[in-house]
């Protein structure tokens, strides 16, 4: 925490959304708008015949797939999720048609009065469902969205000299993000028909830029402006454009603005949720209780449509290992379709769930060895040079010693841990993990090409156009503060609008864990060039584009190479206390022990600890979320499903060790997503001191733990 | 019906239906958008506002109730020395992440502040413990209230 | 647009009670939300409503005399008598002479909110526990007791410290009013035996003699929860002999359950001779609860026993009885 750049400023933007002039999308006027809703499929899998919509008064619209010019799909990774359904409905909710009109109170009749006729087939609701074809196949002819193994060494033959075997199960349930504010978009069409304006609450507004000219079809222009973002956690990656191809074709097809904006009952319905998993570890141990070969299997189950799986999936499996460096491994992932609500980017994007069952297979193996976790665990860190998962090499100085060194005395760890041993009810539990930085491989060089540019006005004021948005997480500090700093302005003074396409290039989604390590790289280097050619009282633009550091090497045929150009870092520690009337656990501590690079902004960085914190404990403990026979949840509402109060958890200790990144702005790398990496395994091994027991299933209710103490 | 109450120390009238939520009413009729809704069933705290000097959730107000009341928001809020002080201690302390919840975790606090000049962290627990926030953990809306605590202080406590 | 009244008098609020049938609304904390619609669209209250906040009767607290049994209380129009067999649950009286029921008692108005009743220094502890940890401030500040107890839910926080302390709810309407023991006020989930032309006017919390408490509410989450389940008790010793033994449970039956045959097993037991089986095999019986999306049957029994299971450890393992 040495850096001069890690003083924290205030938030520039930090005044007008605490008093409420900050303008989130249900905020815009919006006289000229007709209120839009959607009409969802009341049944879970099967077909439509036909769909009987009421009269219409003067002024009423509904719009439906025929009504799409371009593509009636929603262009993600792949392209099987359409806008609205033709006759295949594959879970309920699915979009069949939209209604709109001036009265929100007459769209709310006409969607009750809709009826369709349809056959029903069984649902596959479950993983096993999903696996056993419940119904037939949905996806291909075995429903596997995707199917990956991944080999280092020879763990066959490490199995076959084995002294011993131990395995484990672990499972982690959906999520929901629960950003604050509700899904929301305005959407209205121009010059006639040849232009669609989107504005809205999402993170990626070239992805939607995308997903729109995919259903208009050629010849229409698109414009995406991301409003101010009341948080998204991923929930705002993939489903604004779910949202927003069938809203274009409805706005251009009414010909009139329409405001789509959630009630916080539809977006916890029907928007993604993090994939639920289950993962079975087998490790091979030597004589001397030595890890010398793993076979790690996980499964995602990722819903009706692909969506993102098969990127969430290999980011779990390329996490799976963890921070550790064992020597003969073969894991396999699959994603597999079933008849949910299609599972989505969720902070962490699989490596919460493959870094879960990583670490609670460590306090497994520790337990039956009789070893410290700690101790247990500092044999298998990697370190620089290691050979990854992948066949690449970890290329970076690895500190992880040094952080789990200073999480373990900030927290008193070895004496806690040491003393609970002996104090029924009590606790302490840790996890190590890391989280690689920017997309999957050569992604960013391949798929992304990020831009950024800097462009000054003639009385010398900077701004940068970045397609990247702030969703709570800091860009609008921490990009301002890149460019500052090399220009030796103060932060204040740099200009950063929410991003708008027709006014800025193509950085990238605001995702990944990229934004600060790869397009604030992009920023300093523009700032750069522009400080090399600063021309006062002149109008200057300066570019900058991604080019992949020196070395590192991918094959996306084969998935080798060097899966991340850098990894953050991370030591969570958590201290409970069980209540032994209600098995409820109650966080008693918690500790962030982070490589971060060089932290841009010590407050940034903190809140972005400590936040990640309060959402990997909430999974870890209270935030069930549970599909009935229908593939329905079963929390619908704010008050059924739970998010962390200021009562429930106590302070997060948050710090940060610097190890500068030569590919970073100032040393810094990603790290907004890896604070939901182990809050949770901290949160179990905790609690599998406390009660003797364990504890592989998250979320760990009471419920769970009363039924694994009977 | 005719409903006339007071909003920010302003008269104000308005035609509305009995059962209509103040909290639609302030936004859509009165264009007070600093009041935001994140579940509309009184669960996440983000459209507090306060109402005859409690603070409450604007969602579950019936305008028929309204009448009479004395209604202060954001709006109002942002303009007295009190909720200005919050609102530079949020920002400071980065008690502000996605800021969604930020105007009625204000609002929450400008209540606590005023009957309470400096309390404890576990009374600012408690005070806030309606008002959810997904994005802190809470420790930094902790800080900030605590900085703005002893600023009030510093002024001579006067200023709540 | 909807009928409405928000009269200032409870002669007229009953008046329009008897004549529209309206929907009483205190607080409305729960009905905003019951009858909400999708955002942007009204609210689907399609009959009349009568809003109860602005009639000043309904919104005194009356402490009722101290130190001995009974008396209408002071000031409050039509107080009940305090002292009598009211409120006793289906069950044999207390063996032995009852004592008197009194250090009086407290009237709680149904436009009382939460936040009033908390400033109430002789709100009763295990009361004064419930409502504390009912949602959060701003809700507290508008809900009511009353409303609480119309909405009938099983998980009603207010209820099992209202049945522990053998409250009555005064019910009005222009034919007059009925004192209605706490457990024979609602019958079923979300079911009460209110009549169509009465409101809740208030309700009537006996103080007891000192004695050992217990509440514990076992919510989703530590604040600004549902409750899975909750416990209230209340228990004195003399001597060595458990003199008095009350115990109720919300969440784990379609209305919150006193467990009498446990508490007849208990009373006038002497410490040592309790048995604990006997005693948690009367308690299961009277439980009948369910899986939802808050948690399990199995959970909510487990608890609640394990509840009752700590209570009773903490009244036989100590001492003396502790002053409340």
């Amino acid at each position: 925490m040495s850096a001069e750049i890690t003083k924290s400023i205030p938030r520039p933007e930090g005044k007008e959304k605490a008093g409420g002039t900050a303008t989130y999308i249900a905020d815009y006027p919006h006289e000229q708008a007709l209120t839009a809703r959607f009409y969802r499929a009341p049944f879970t899998r099967g077909r439509m015949s036909s769909v009987h919509i009421p009269e219409l008064p003067e002024g009423y619209h509904v719009v439906d797939y025929r009504d799409v010019p371009g593509e009636n799909h929603v262009a993600l990774i792949k392209t099987d999720w359409p806008a609205f359904a033709e006759t295949e409905i594959r879970y309920r909710g699915q979009i069949i048609l939209l209604v709109a009109g001036p009265d929100p109170n007459e769209v709310d009749r006409i969607l009750g009065e809709i009826t369709i006729d349809y056959e029903e087939a069984e649902p596959a609701v479950t993983l096993d469902d999903g696996l056993a074809c419940t119904g037939g196949p949905m996806h291909g002819e075995d429903n596997i969205y995707a199917d990956f193994t991944l080999r280092k060494g020879d763990a066959e033959a490490a199995f076959e000299r084995a002294q011993r075997i131990v395995e484990g199960e672990y499972t982690t349930g959906f999520q929901e993000q629960l950003y604050m504010e509700p899904q929301g978009l305005l959407v209205w069409s121009e010059n006639e028909g040849s232009k669609i304006v989107v504005h809205g609450s999402l993170q990626c507004p070239y992805y939607v830029k995308h997903a729109v000219e995919d259903a208009m079809g050629p010849g229409i222009e698109v414009q995406v402006v991301q409003a101010t973002t009341g948080g998204a956690f991923g929930g705002k990656e993939d489903y604004p454009e779910i949202m927003a191809a069938p809203a274009a074709v409805a706005a251009w097809k009414i010909g009139r603005p329409l405001r789509l904006i959630f009630d916080r009952a539809e977006d916890m319905a029907w928007t993604s949720k993090r994939h639920p998993s289950r993962t079975k570890i087998r490790t091979a141990h030597d004589a001397e209780g030595h890890i010398i070969g793993m076979d790690y299997r996980i499964l995602l189950d990722g819903g009706a449509y692909e969506s993102y799986s098969v990127i969430v999936l290999q980011r779990a499996i390329f996490t799976s290992n963890g921070a550790y460096n064992f020597p003969n491994v073969v894991v396999r992932g699959r994603a597999v379709a079933t008849s949910t609500v299609p599972s989505g980017a969720f902070r962490g994007f699989g490596a919460p769930q493959a870094i879960y069952a990583m670490e609670m297979h460590m306090e497994r193996v520790a337990r039956e060895y009789g070893h410290s976790p700690l101790e247990l665990r500092r044999g298998y860190f990697l370190k620089q040079g290691d050979p990854t998962i992948t066949g690449g090499r970890i290329r970076e100085g690895v500190i992880i010693q040094e952080l789990v060194t200073k999480a373990a005395e900030l927290s008193d760890f070895e004496a806690k841990r040491s003393r609970y041993a002996g104090e029924k009810w009590k606790g302490i539990g840790l996890a190590l993990f890391n989280h690689g930085c920017g997309f999957t491989g050569d992604g960013e060089q391949r798929i992304i090409k990020a831009k950024v540019k800097l462009r000054k006005d003639a009385a010398d004021r900077v701004e940068i156009l970045s397609a990247n948005m702030d969703m709570g997480q800091g860009p609008k500090t921490t990009l301002r503060k890149v460019a500052a700093a090399v220009l030796g302005i103060a932060p204040q003074e740099i200009g950063y609008r929410n991003p708008d396409t027709d006014r800025v290039p193509d950085s990238g989604p605001t995702v990944a864990s990229r934004t600060m390590m790869i397009v604030g790289y992009l920023v300093q280097e523009a700032a750069k060039k522009l400080k090399a050619q600063w021309r006062a009282g002149e109008e200057q633009v300066v570019e900058s584009n991604y080019t992949m550091p020196p070395g590192m090497e991918w094959d996306q045929q084969n998935l080798t190479g060097d899966a991340y150009a850098a990894y953050g870092w991370g030591v969570n520690i958590v201290e409970v206390e069980v209540d032994p009337v209600t098995m409820e656990p109650a966080v008693t501590g918690a500790w962030g022990v982070y490589d971060v690079g060089v932290a841009i902004d010590e407050l940034v960085v903190n809140g972005q600890i400590q936040g990640g914190m309060s959402q990997a404990l909430g999974f870890g403990s209270f935030e069930k979320l549970e599909v009935d026979s229908a593939g329905v949840f079963r929390q619908r509402s704010m008050a059924d499903y739970m998010v962390a109060t200021s009562l429930d958890f106590p302070r997060t200790v948050a710090t940060t060790v610097d190890n500068p990144y030569d590919y970073g702005p100032f040393g810094a790398k990603g790290m907004g997503e890896m604070v939901h990496n182990g809050g949770h395994a901290a949160y179990c091994a905790a609690v599998e001191q406390a009660v003797g027991r364990s504890c592989p299933h998250v979320p760990l209710t009471p419920e769970r733990l009363l039924e694994i103490m009977r | 019906m005719t409903v006339a109450f007071t909003l920010n120390n302003v008269s104000r009238t308005v035609e509305t239906e009995p059962v209509a939520r103040l909290l639609d009413v302030l936004r859509e009729d009165l264009g007070h958008t600093g009041t935001k809704e994140g579940c509309g069933e009184g669960e996440c705290g983000a459209c507090s506002i306060i109402m005859n000097g409690e603070l409450t959730n604007s969602c579950l107000i019936p305008m028929a109730q309204v009448d009479g009341a004395e209604i202060m928001t954001i709006e109002g809020l942002r303009e007295s020395e009190a909720g200005k002080l919050i609102i530079e201690c949020f920002a400071e302390t980065h008690a502000v992440q996605c800021g969604f919840c930020t105007p009625g975790m204000v609002t929450a606090v400008w209540t606590l502040l005023r009957a309470n000049p400096e309390p404890t962290e576990a009374e600012i627990r408690h005070a806030i413990s309606g008002n959810i926030c997904r994005c802190t953990g809470y420790d930094m809306i902790i800080d900030g209230v605590q900085l703005a605590s002893r600023r009030g202080a510093e002024r001579g406590g006067g200023i709540w | 647009m909807v009928e409405h009244l928000r009269p200032a008098t409870l002669s007229e609020a009953l008046e329009n009670r008897a004549r529209t049938h309206a929907l009483p609304f205190a607080g409305g904390t729960d009905l905003m939300v019951q009858y909400r619609g999708y955002t942007g669209t009204r609210t689907r209250i399609e009959g009349p409503v009568l809003f109860l906040d602005a009639v000043e009767e309904l919104r005194r607290i009356e402490a009722g005399p101290g130190g001995e049994a009974a008396g209408p209380t002071g000031g409050t129009s039509a107080g009940p008598p305090a002292a009598g067999p009211r409120g006793e649950p289906a069950g044999p009286a207390p063996a032995g002479a009852p004592p008197p029921v009194g250090a009086g008692e407290l009237t709680i108005g149904a436009g009382v909110t939460y936040s009033e009743m908390l400033a109430v220094e002789e709100l009763p502890t295990l009361l004064r526990q419930a409502v504390e940890r009912i949602a959060a401030p701003g809700l507290r500040n508008r809900a009511t007791m009353a409303g609480n107890l119309c909405n009938a839910s099983p998980a009603a926080d207010c209820l099992p410290p209202l049945y522990v302390h053998e409250a009555t709810v005064r019910v009005s309407s222009v034919r007059g009013e009925r004192v209605i023991p706490i457990a024979e006020f609602p019958t079923g989930p979300r079911t009460t035996v209110l009549e169509a032309d009465e409101i809740v006017s208030a309700v009537t919390i006996p103080h007891l003699p000192a004695g050992r408490l217990y509440y514990r509410k076992v919510g989703t989450r530590k604040a600004n929860a549902l409750s899975k389940l909750s416990a209230a008790g209340y228990a004195r010793m003399s001597g060595e002999r458990i003199e008095e033994f009350r115990f109720a449970v919300g969440a784990v039956a379609p209305t919150v359950v006193r467990l009498s045959h446990a508490e007849e097993l208990l009373r006038g037991a002497r410490r040592g001779e309790v048995s604990l089986e006997a005693v948690l095999e009367a308690a299961e019986g009277a439980m009948k609860p369910i899986d939802d999306q808050r948690s399990t049957a199995t959970y909510r029994r487990e608890v609640a026993l394990n509840a009752l299971r700590e209570f009773l450890s903490e009244l036989l393992e100590s001492d003396t009885s502790e002053e409340t």
